[in-house]
C-alpha cells in the first residue's frame, strides 16, 4: 500500500503547535507543551483520511490548524497547491468556502435563535453567493439531500433530535459545496441507532459530491469502517499510519494494538477471544512525556523497561512506505 | 475494613434489590419509566441499556429516591433488602444511601466539591454514617480506599483537590466514595462514558475487581453494548420507558428475542463489516415520550411489526421464555415465535 495514488488535495507537513507552560506566582513561561509535534500527512482528492487518538493526542488541534482556526507554531498546510498559512484574510475567507468543518456538538455550533432555513442560508449570505431565490432553492435541495422535510426548515435547532441536528450541521457545511470537510467526531454525541444513519449519510454524500474528508475520531473501529487511510496520534505525534484495513488487522505499534483491544465488542465470544490489554497510566501531555526516548514508553507494555525506548525517540519510518510506525519493537504486542 | 462477603452463586438467596411495576411520571403525565420490574441478586452485575430518552437514568434515580418534582414515582415498589424504600421519607432515605445503596455518576468533576480536597470529601462520606469514627481513623480509611482504587501515592494525593486529578483518577475517587460505607448495591450511571477508551478499560477492570472482592451488586447504566458484554452478567434493554428484554447477557446477545435488541446490536459498528455496504441502521428516531403510539412503542421503527394491526394497537406484555439461567423475558408479540426458533436451533446439552 502506497500513499494516495489520487492527486493530493491536502498536504500537511511538519505541523507543530506549542503552548507556553506558565508557572509560579508571576506566571513566567517555564516550558512548552507540544500539542502537535511534527505531524505530516497527505490526503488525496476523494479520499477519507482518519485521524485517530484519545483526548490530548492533538487530533482536534490538527483540525483547527488545517482550517487556520488556530495558527500553528511551525509547519505547512497546502490545499490544492495553495499555502494555507501564507494567505491574507480575504484569500483565507475565499478558501474556507472550499474547506469546511463539522463539529461534534452541532447544538453548540448552531445559533438557537435562528430557524434551520436561516442557518442553512447564512453561509451563502456570508460568502455573498447567489440571488435570494437561488439561495432558497439551494436550501431546499440540501434539505432533501440530508433527508429533512422542507416544512421542518421553519423550526429552530432545539426542536430536533441530536441526529437531526447533526444532519443540519452537515448541511450547513455542504451548502457551500466545499471540496474538503473536516469531520470532528461527527457521531460521538449520537445514540448508537442514529450513529449508523449519520455515518451512512456522510458516506453517501461523499460518493454523490466527490467530497474529501478528514475524519477525526477516537474509535478506531469506526475509522476502519469509514476511512481509506488512518493516522494514529499519540501526544501530538503520528505513531502509526497505513491503509485502514491493514492498520486494523496488522497493527504494529503497541499503542494502536491497545486502542483496538480497548474497544469491547458486544458479543461474549468476540470479547473473550480477543486479548484485553489494559494500559497502565493515562495520556498526560503536561510534563508527562519524557524528553528523551519514546513518548509512549511510560505506558508501553513492550518498551517500558527497555533501554533503547528510554534513550532513542523512534521515527515514523520512510515516507515512501505505505505502512509506517514509530516503534523500536513493532509487532511484539498482539491482541 | 469489613470482611468481604462470600462469593455469590447465581440464583441463591433472595434478591438484594427487587423493583416491581415501577412507574415514574413527569410533568403533563409523561411516563419516563413504565411498569418496570426486575430483581438484582447479591453479586449480580446488571446492565440497563438504552438510548437517550429510554428512561435508564430516570430508573436509576428512582431507585435511589432522587426523582425531583415535578417528577414522581407514581406506582410500584422498590424493595431493598426486603424493605420498600419507595415509601420512606427523606431522612430515612439518606441513612440508606451510601450504606445500602450508592451511586457513581458519569460526571465526577461535577459530582465532587471543587473547593474541598479529595480526602475531606472521603472523610465526610465515611463519617456521615459513622459519627463514632474519629477524624484520624476516617483519614486512614480514606487512604486505604484510595489505595484500593489504585490511586498512586494515596498518602500524598489525598490532600489534592479535584482539579489536580485526571478524569480517570476522579472516576476512581467516585468509586471509592460509592464504596466507602460498604453498600450492598452500587448504581453506576455511565461511569466511563466521559473517559478515553484506554482509561475506560482501566476503570472497568478496577470496578470489576472491587465488586467481585466485596460481593457488591451493580446496576450499570450504559448505552455501550460492548461494555455490557465485557462487564455484566445480565442485561435489561429499555425502550421508551419500558424494559423490553431482560436476560443473561450471553443469551440475549447471542439470540435476542426483541427486534429492538437485535437492531441495536446490529447497529454497533464492527470492523469486519463490508466497506461498500451501508451500515445497518435503525430507521427513524427514538419516540417522543409525550406522544407514544397506542400499541408497541417500537412499532414505527420495527422491521417485524411495522404496520401490523396487533403491533399498532396492543401493548405487548412481558413474557418469560425458557427456564433456568438461560431464560429471558421480552415484550414483543413475536417473542414466542423467536424463542421457539431459538430453542429449536440449540443443541440439547
Amino acid at each position: 500500500m502506497t500513499p494516495p495514488a489520487r492527486q493530493p488535495l491536502l498536504e500537511v507537513e511538519g505541523l507543530t503547535k506549542s503552548y507556553p507552560i506558565r508557572s509560579g506566582l508571576l506566571q513566567r513561561p517555564s516550558g512548552e507543551l507540544r500539542a502537535l509535534d511534527g505531524v505530516s500527512f497527505t490526503v488525496g482528492r476523494g479520499e477519507a483520511f482518519g485521524l485517530v487518538g484519545e483526548s490530548g493526542c492533538g487530533k482536534t488541534t490538527a483540525a483547527r490548524c488545517i482550517l487556520r482556526l488556530v495558527a500553528p507554531t511551525s509547519g505547512t498546510v497546502t490545499f490544492d497547491g495553495v499555502d494555507v498559512l501564507g494567505l491574507d484574510a480575504e484569500a483565507l475567507r475565499k478558501l474556507r468556502r472550499r474547506l469546511q468543518i463539522v463539529f461534534q456538538d452541532s447544538s453548540g455550533a448552531l445559533d438557537g435563535r435562528m430557524t434551520v432555513r436561516q442557518l442553512l442560508e447564512e453561509p451563502l449570505v456570508i460568502h455573498g453567493l447567489h440571488s435570494r431565490a437561488e439561495r432558497s432553492a439551494r436550501v431546499d435541495a440540501i434539505l432533501e439531500l440530508i433527508g429533512l422535510r422542507p416544512e421542518l426548515a421553519a423550526r429552530k435547532p432545539h426542536q430536533f433530535s441530536g441526529g437531526q441536528r447533526q444532519r443540519i450541521g452537515l448541511a450547513r457545511a455542504l451548502i457551500l459545496e466545499p471540496e474538503l470537510i473536516v469531520l470532528d467526531e461527527p457521531i460521538s454525541a449520537l445514540d448508537v441507532s442514529v450513529q449508523a444513519q449519520v455515518l451512512n449519510l456522510i458516506k453517501d454524500l461523499q460518493r454523490a459530491m466527490g467530497l474529501t474528508y478528514v475524519f477525526i475520531v477516537h474509535d478506531l473501529t469506526i475509522a476502519e469502517l469509514f476511512c481509506d487511510r488512518i493516522a494514529v496520534l499519540y501526544l501530538g505525534r503520528v505513531v502509526e499510519t497505513a491503509e485502514a484495513t491493514e492498520l486494523f488487522h496488522n497493527p504494529q505499534h503497541p499503542y494502536t494494538v491497545s486502542l483496538i483491544s480497548a474497544v469491547p465488542a458486544p458479543d461474549g465470544a468476540g470479547g473473550a477471544a480477543r486479548r484485553r490489554i489494559v494500559l497502565s497510566g493515562e495520556v498526560s501531555p503536561v510534563g508527562g512525556g519524557p524528553r528523551r526516548g519514546c513518548p509512549f514508553r511510560p505506558r508501553c507494555p513492550v518498551g517500558r523497561d527497555r533501554r533503547r525506548c528510554a534513550e532513542e525517540t523512534p521515527e515514523l519510518g520512510p515516507a515512501g512506505a505505505g505502512h509506517r510506525f514509530a516503534c523500536h519493537y513493532p509487532g511484539e504486542l498482539t491482541a | 475494613m469489613t470482611v468481604p462477603a462470600p462469593s455469590p452463586r447465581a440464583g441463591d438467596a433472595a434478591p438484594v434489590l427487587s423493583v416491581r411495576g415501577l412507574d415514574v411520571v413527569f410533568d403533563r403525565r409523561v411516563a419516563a419509566v413504565s411498569d418496570v420490574s426486575f430483581d438484582l441478586r447479591r453479586g449480580e452485575k446488571l446492565a440497563v441499556v438504552g438510548e437517550s430518552g429510554s428512561g435508564k437514568s430516570t430508573l436509576a434515580l428512582a431507585v435511589l429516591g432522587l426523582i425531583d418534582p415535578p417528577g414522581r414515582v407514581a406506582g410500584g415498589a422498590i424493595m431493598l433488602n426486603g424493605r420498600d424504600i419507595g415509601r420512606l421519607d427523606d431522612r430515612a432515605l439518606r441513612s440508606i444511601r451510601s450504606r445500602e445503596i450508592s451511586l457513581i455518576f458519569q460526571d465526577a468533576m461535577g459530582a465532587l466539591d471543587p473547593v474541598k480536597s479529595i480526602g475531606a470529601q472521603l472523610v465526610d462520606t465515611l463519617r456521615r454514617h459513622r459519627p463514632g469514627v474519629g477524624r484520624g481513623e476516617a483519614r486512614r480509611r480514606a487512604i486505604q480506599l484510595l489505595r484500593e482504587v489504585e490511586v498512586p501515592a494515596p498518602e500524598q494525593r489525598i490532600d489534592d483537590y479535584p482539579h489536580q486529578y485526571s478524569g480517570g483518577m476522579l472516576q476512581r475517587v467516585m468509586i471509592a466514595i460509592a464504596l466507602a460505607n460498604d453498600p450492598d448495591v452500587v448504581i453506576a450511571d455511565e461511569p466511563t462514558t466521559a473517559l478515553d477508551v484506554t482509561t475506560q478499560a482501566q476503570v472497568l477492570a478496577l470496578l470489576d475487581r472491587i465488586v467481585a472482592e466485596r460481593g457488591v451488586s451493580v446496576v450499570l447504566i450504559t448505552h455501550n453494548l460492548g461494555i455490557v458484554s465485557r462487564f455484566c452478567d445480565t442485561v435489561a434493554v429499555m425502550y421508551a420507558g419500558r424494559i423490553v428484554e431482560h436476560g443473561r447477557v450471553d443469551a440475549v446477545f447471542a439470540a435476542p428475542l426483541h427486534p429492538y435488541t437485535e437492531a441495536l446490536l446490529a447497529s454497533v459498528p464492527r470492523a469486519d463489516w463490508p466497506r461498500d455496504r451501508p451500515l445497518p441502521a435503525i430507521p427513524g428516531f427514538p419516540p417522543d415520550l409525550a406522544a407514544l403510539p397506542p400499541g408497541c412503542s417500537f412499532e414505527p421503527r420495527c422491521p417485524l411489526g411495522h404496520g401490523l394491526d396487533i403491533c399498532r394497537k396492543v401493548v405487548p406484555e412481558a413474557r418469560r421464555f425458557g427456564t433456568g439461567a438461560g431464560s429471558a423475558s421480552a415484550e414483543c408479540h413475536f417473542a414466542g415465535e423467536r424463542a421457539a426458533r431459538r430453542a429449536a436451533a440449540e443443541v440439547p446439552a
